[in-house]
Formats: structure tokens, C-alpha cells, sequence
């Protein structure tokens, strides 16, 4: 795609299709609603406060002028951001604007003929589309916002060595890197949800478990380098993990690893909606891959020069035929 | 951990594999109590056959710096890091000793008295 489509559908695409399945549904349906529709429900799905429709509509109306204003804002400006910030601008951008839309909507069809705003009900698919919503635009604008161009990477890249390899010939790296204080707090979490259980939502105790595993995830990985190219397992299960074949591989090369460089600590960005991801147990040594795309994924761990020097030499050979 | 095969060496494949092995060990990567990845995938990195990597184990094993759990895998022992860098000493001790002419009582002497 170019970037001048990419601009396009960040600057009118997204906002026009927010705006019309939010408003379009809740203008059509506008007369049917009850003098004021439930806007706040408790954990059980219980309407417990309610406001009017114009109330509801100005209300994610200004979270879309906010969420949509930045989408164009990217798309209007020649300004260059350093890599990943357009993407996580607009991600977070049209989250916001589209959860708005999806609450509007959702409202307008799901209250549509009712008599009382107390007589209705949070349906867990409600919920569901709202939160949906979100992550699909978001994704979407990420995406194309990764088209914008971009300043240079963060952190200078070292010198790229050459392990002495002969064609033919193959050899594996394998190296464990543990954090300690992902797994205490996974560990915690996990308490807190069991005790959770008869206590709250069953929502709410599901959010503390689904954090507690990706926490616990991130408690280590394990990283393998050889002729198939750099792969990362993380956690304890052979799933989930990152491979990034061989033939992807532009260059390999150690760096110093500086967690607010790469945008903190944790898998940070992405390498199918950003320019780079990044994973970071801890700062310090760690290897950087320059995709032949222009795309970077980096990985935390000790000794990298080892990795690096392997990798540099399984694409040399790899090209040589 | 570092592992490669060299077709032109005289020494076999397992005896690289094993000596490789024992340095990573020595060197704290692998750490005591850590598993080893699987053989199998190993030997598929290296293309070759996985019973020539699990002669490599083997030797390992006998030496006391793996031990093979059932459902889990290989494990470096705790005892591995310390014999691994002083097992390396032992057999330069050995070697050099032999080429110097000792025999293999004087060598054992040689170490009692300083036990």
C-alpha cells in the first residue's frame, strides 16, 4: 500500500466508518429510545445509571473528536515521529474513538423500544462488540499509520561479526534468560484471582488470571539461533513464540538494550502492525535483527555476540547459495 | 550454549558434541538445575542424526554433569558447573603428564598428595 492510501484511510476512511456505524444506527433508531437510556451497568449486568440520548451521543461523540482528531492529525502532518509513535498514536486513537462509536450504537440498538431505562440489561456480547471494536480499529489505523514515514531507530547499531562457518556447515545457539519479578507477581495474581472467585464477577477474575499467565509468560525465555533463523519461546509451554526465519534476516547485531528506547519493558510494539517489537525482560545486552522488510525486532538476552556472529554467518552462507 | 560439528576433524561428532557441551557447562550456560533443549531439535539445527547428539548426553551422564528425569528431560546436576571446569584441569593434568613420560600410578600420586 502507499503511503499516500495508507494517509487516505487514516485520515477519512477510519473516521468516516466510525462515524457512520455509530451515528447512522443511532440517528435511525433515535425515535424509539426511552426518554433516558441505562449508560453505566454493575458486575452482574445490572443498569445502574442512565443519562439522556443526547447526553449519550455528546458523550462518545467528543471520545471520537478526540480518538478520530489524532488519526487525522497523523494523516494531515509531514511531521516525522520516531518509529512506532505514529502506530501507538493511532492505535490508541481510534481504541478510544471506536469503543465511543460502539457504545453509541450498541446502546441505540440493543435499548431501541423500551419502555424504562431500568428494564435493560448489559448482554456480555454488548460488551464483547464495544471492546472488539477497539482492538479491530485500532489495529487498523496501527497499520496503516506504520506506512507514515518515520526518523531513524533509536539505539546505534554495533558492528555486525561473522562467525567463521564453512558452507554447508551448521551450528545452534541456545541461551535461557529468567526474570524474576514477572514471576512473582504472575505468582501473586494468581493467588489474588482464586481468592477473587467467590467474591466479584466472574469478569473481573478472568482479567486478573489472563494477566497472571502473560506475567508469568514473560517470567522467561528461551532463544534459539541456527540455520532456520532466531526463535523466542516464552514462559514455560512450548507455546507461545516468535520465529523469524532465516530468510528475513537483513543483518544480526549485539546492542545494549535501553528498555525506554524500545518503548518500556515486556513485548513491546509489533512486527506485522509496527516498524519493531521488541522483547525486554531486563536492560542490558541483547540482539537486534534488521528485517530485510526495514522492520527491527529486538531480544534481551546474555552473550548475544555468539547469536549474532552465527546468524550473520548462516545468511552469508544462506545467500551464497 | 554453543554447539557446532566440523566435518573435516578427526575427532567424531559425539566427541565434539560432548567437549562443546562440557565447556558450555563449565561456563554456567547451561546453569545447574536448567533443562537442555530437546535432542531432537538440537540435532535437526546441526543435521544430524539425534542418536549421534544423545551419545554426546551419554558421555555426559557418566560423568555425573546430566542426569535424564523421566517426563522432564535433561537436566545439568548441581554437582555439573564445578566438574565440568575441574574435569577439563584433570584430563590437561593427564595429558601433559603422559607426554612428559609419567605413568599412570605417578600421575594418581602425584594428585593423592595434595588431597
Amino acid at each position: 500500500m502507499s503511503e499516500r492510501s495508507a494517509r487516505l484511510l487514516l485520515g477519512f476512511g477510519i473516521p468516516a466508518a466510525v462515524l457512520g456505524l455509530s451515528f447512522g444506527p443511532f440517528l435511525a433508531y433515535r425515535s424509539q429510545l426511552p426518554t433516558r437510556v441505562a449508560s453505566h451497568f454493575d458486575s452482574s449486568g445490572v443498569a445502574d445509571g442512565s443519562m439522556t440520548p443526547t447526553q449519550l451521543a455528546s458523550f462518545t461523540g467528543v471520545m471520537m473528536l478526540l480518538g478520530l482528531g489524532a488519526c487525522v492529525w497523523l494523516s494531515a502532518s509531514k511531521h516525522k515521529l520516531p518509529t512506532a509513535i505514529a502506530p501507538t498514536v493511532a492505535f490508541t486513537g481510534a481504541f478510544i474513538a471506536a469503543m465511543g462509536g460502539a457504545i453509541l450504537a450498541t446502546t441505540a440498538v440493543a435499548q431501541r423500544g423500551l419502555g424504562n431505562w431500568e428494564d435493560a440489561d448489559l448482554d456480555p456480547l454488548v460488551l464483547l462488540t464495544v471492546i472488539g471494536s477497539g482492538v479491530v480499529f485500532g489495529a487498523l489505523a496501527a497499520l496503516l499509520a506504520s506506512r507514515l514515514p518515520s526518523t531513524q531507530e533509536p539505539g546505534t547499531a554495533g558492528p555486525a561479526p561473522r562467525m567463521n562457518l564453512a558452507p554447508g556447515e551448521h551450528a545452534v545457539w541456545t541461551s535461557t534468560l529468567y526474570a524474576r519479578w514477572p514471576f512473582v507477581a504472575g505468582l501473586a495474581m494468581l493467588l489474588v484471582s482464586a481468592v477473587l472467585v467467590p467474591l466479584t464477577s466472574r469478569w473481573v477474575t478472568a482479567l486478573v488470571f489472563v494477566s497472571a499467565v502473560a506475567a508469568i509468560s514473560l517470567a522467561r525465555i528461551r532463544v534459539r539461533a541456527d540455520g532456520a533463523g532466531l526463535q523466542v519461546r516464552y514462559g514455560f509451554a512450548a507455546w507461545p513464540r516468535t520465529k523469524v526465519p532465516l530468510g528475513r534476516i537483513e543483518e544480526a547485531c549485539a546492542i545494549d538494550v535501553r528498555p525506554m528506547q524500545w518503548g518500556g519493558w515486556g513485548y513491546r510494539g509489533s512486527l506485522t502492525l509496527m516498524k519493531r517489537a521488541a522483547v525486554v525482560l531486563r536492560a542490558g545486552p541483547g540482539i537486534r535483527l534488521n528485517l530485510r522488510n526495514g522492520k527491527v525486532f529486538v531480544v534481551t538476552i546474555d552473550d548475544p555476540e555468539t547469536p549474532v556472529a552465527l546468524l550473520n554467518a548462516e545468511v552469508a552462507n544462506a545467500r551464497a547459495g | 550454549m554453543l554447539l557446532r560439528v566440523d566435518h573435516q576433524s578427526p575427532q567424531a561428532i559425539h566427541e565434539q558434541l560432548a567437549g562443546q557441551l562440557r565447556q558450555a557447562i563449565a561456563d554456567g550456560n547451561p546453569a545447574a538445575g536448567e533443562k537442555l533443549p530437546a535432542a531432537r531439535e538440537l540435532a535437526k539445527s546441526l543435521g544430524i542424526n539425534v542418536h549421534t547428539l544423545l551419545r554426546a548426553f551419554q558421555t555426559l551422564r557418566d560423568e555425573g554433569l546430566l542426569e535424564v528425569r523421566r517426563g522432564r528431560g535433561t537436566i545439568v546436576t548441581g554437582a555439573a558447573p564445578a566438574l565440568a571446569a575441574h574435569g577439563e584441569l584433570a584430563r590437561k593434568l593427564v595429558v601433559e603428564a603422559r607426554k612428559a613420560g609419567l605413568g599412570n600410578n605417578e600421575i594418581r600420586q602425584l594428585i593423592n598428595v595434595h588431597l
